[in-house]
């Protein structure tokens, strides 16, 4: 009968361990993932972000974007992907879902959160 | 503890292994086919690097996503073949890696392929007890032994707390409204456009209070499936099902996580036999004819 190697019983208690841990605590070290699949409750409002770009040489235009974090690397990479651009507004939009009879959905709430600037963040609400 | 000490180093067939082996670095091939991308990485410029991720400066150029997913997929279907595993498969597993990284970081971190990629550690890990039978470069070993048993129960072992978990976060998190409040109507209702199938569970909140209770309960029951074998033939086809609806109503895909249950959980020596003893009566009036 072959045996298992030496390493492999440290490895399965490291290795389960972490999978525990990371879902315990929780951590996100994917692949070591936290499994919150849909584990915290909805309410009939979803939000989104959307990214509005402009500058003289771009015509205004949105995108969406996941939950906004640092203006700086945004800039950046926005300016990679648009070329040189005067300012990005980032917004919060927030939609009431329908229920059953209603049909369709209410149209967005738009909130500006902040407007990023080569000088800096101009405005934040 | 002793007990489980057991159960993860009890004896296996080395085919069961390798058709562990072939058929993860086949679904890793797969997934890695099914994507585009380097159009993604042009498409996010918005670079919100999750964990490794931090290693790189910027979202991977779209060049580097073409040439990391071209690599990965030679990688892996040469891994499958059983060749040159100790350089295919690590190499299969980091552009899978640095891949999901892309997808990662652009803002929502994705569960989908997490099972497969912690299934590939432990094939890796197992060195070269996972290609000693079903290669093309050396004869199939019949062996059987806790070398071949050790990554298949560990795989067993992640597969089962995985499901369970998810149940513990939606206990933790919600506890029974999970199941009692709206929560499965609102994530359906949610998408920019809800399909067939995901308007006529919303629009029943009696089915979908059962579908949630059935959810629930399927996941936080699923590490029955190591205690009981028998239970296999009622939960893997329950978790199948339960990631096809999901994708039909929910468009999110959960295959690379269903197809790694089932590659797993199946004893591919015992599939083969079967096969080659359901085919052998076509051979047996030749032999006695003659």
């Amino acid at each position: 009968m072959l045996a298992a190697p030496r390493y492999a019983r440290p490895f399965v208690v490291i290795f389960v361990g972490m999978l525990v841990v990371c879902a315990l605590a929780p951590l996100n070290l994917w692949p070591f993932s936290s499994w919150e699949l849909f584990s915290r409750l909805r309410d009939p409002v979803t939000s989104s972000w959307v990214a509005v770009v402009s500058g003289r040489d771009v015509r205004a235009r949105d995108f969406a974007i996941g939950q906004h974090a640092a203006c700086d690397p945004f800039l950046r990479s926005v300016t990679q992907r648009f070329g040189p651009t005067a300012g990005v507004r980032v917004y919060r939009l927030e939609r009431l879902l329908p229920d059953g009879d209603e049909g369709h959905s209410a149209p967005p709430y738009r909130t500006l959160v902040v407007t990023c600037a080569a000088g800096g963040v101009r405005a934040r609400r | 503890m002793r007990g489980g000490e057991r159960w993860i180093f009890a004896p296996e067939d080395a085919r069961r292994l390798a058709g562990v082996r072939i058929g993860l670095c086949l679904l890793l091939a797969y997934r890695l086919t099914a994507r585009d991308y380097d159009s993604f990485a042009a498409r996010h410029v918005h670079f919100l690097p999750h964990f490794y991720m931090d290693l790189f400066a910027h979202m991977p150029s779209p060049d580097v996503a073409s040439l990391l997913q071209a690599f990965g997929i030679a990688a892996a279907l040469v891994a499958a073949f059983g060749v040159a595993l100790r350089v295919t498969l690590p190499v299969a597993f980091a552009c899978g890696l640095i891949l999901d990284g892309i997808l990662n970081s652009a803002g929502r971190v994705l569960v989908r392929d997490a099972l497969l990629m912690l299934c590939l550690i432990l094939i890796i890990a197992a060195g070269r007890a996972a290609g000693e039978a079903w290669t093309v470069r050396a004869p199939t070993r019949m062996a059987v032994g806790a070398r071949y048993g050790w990554p298949i129960r560990t795989a067993m072992l992640v597969v089962a707390l995985a499901y369970f978990f998810a149940a513990f976060q939606k206990w933790r998190y919600s506890g029974f409204a999970w199941v009692t409040s709206d929560n499965l109507r609102w994530i359906l209702y949610a998408q920019p456009h809800p399909n067939g199938l995901a308007l006529f569970v919303a629009d029943r909140p009696l089915l979908a209070h059962l579908l949630a209770a059935g959810t629930l309960l399927l996941e936080t029951c699923f590490p029955l499936i190591l205690l009981v074998p028998t239970l296999r033939w009622l939960l893997i086809p329950a978790v199948v099902s339960m990631h096809v609806a999901i994708q039909i109503a929910l468009r999110l895909d959960y295959s690379a996580q269903w197809l790694t249950v089932v590659i797993v959980f199946v004893d591919w020596s015992v599939v083969i036999d079967w096969a080659r003893r359901a085919l052998a009566p076509n051979a047996m009036p030749r032999e006695i004819a003659r």
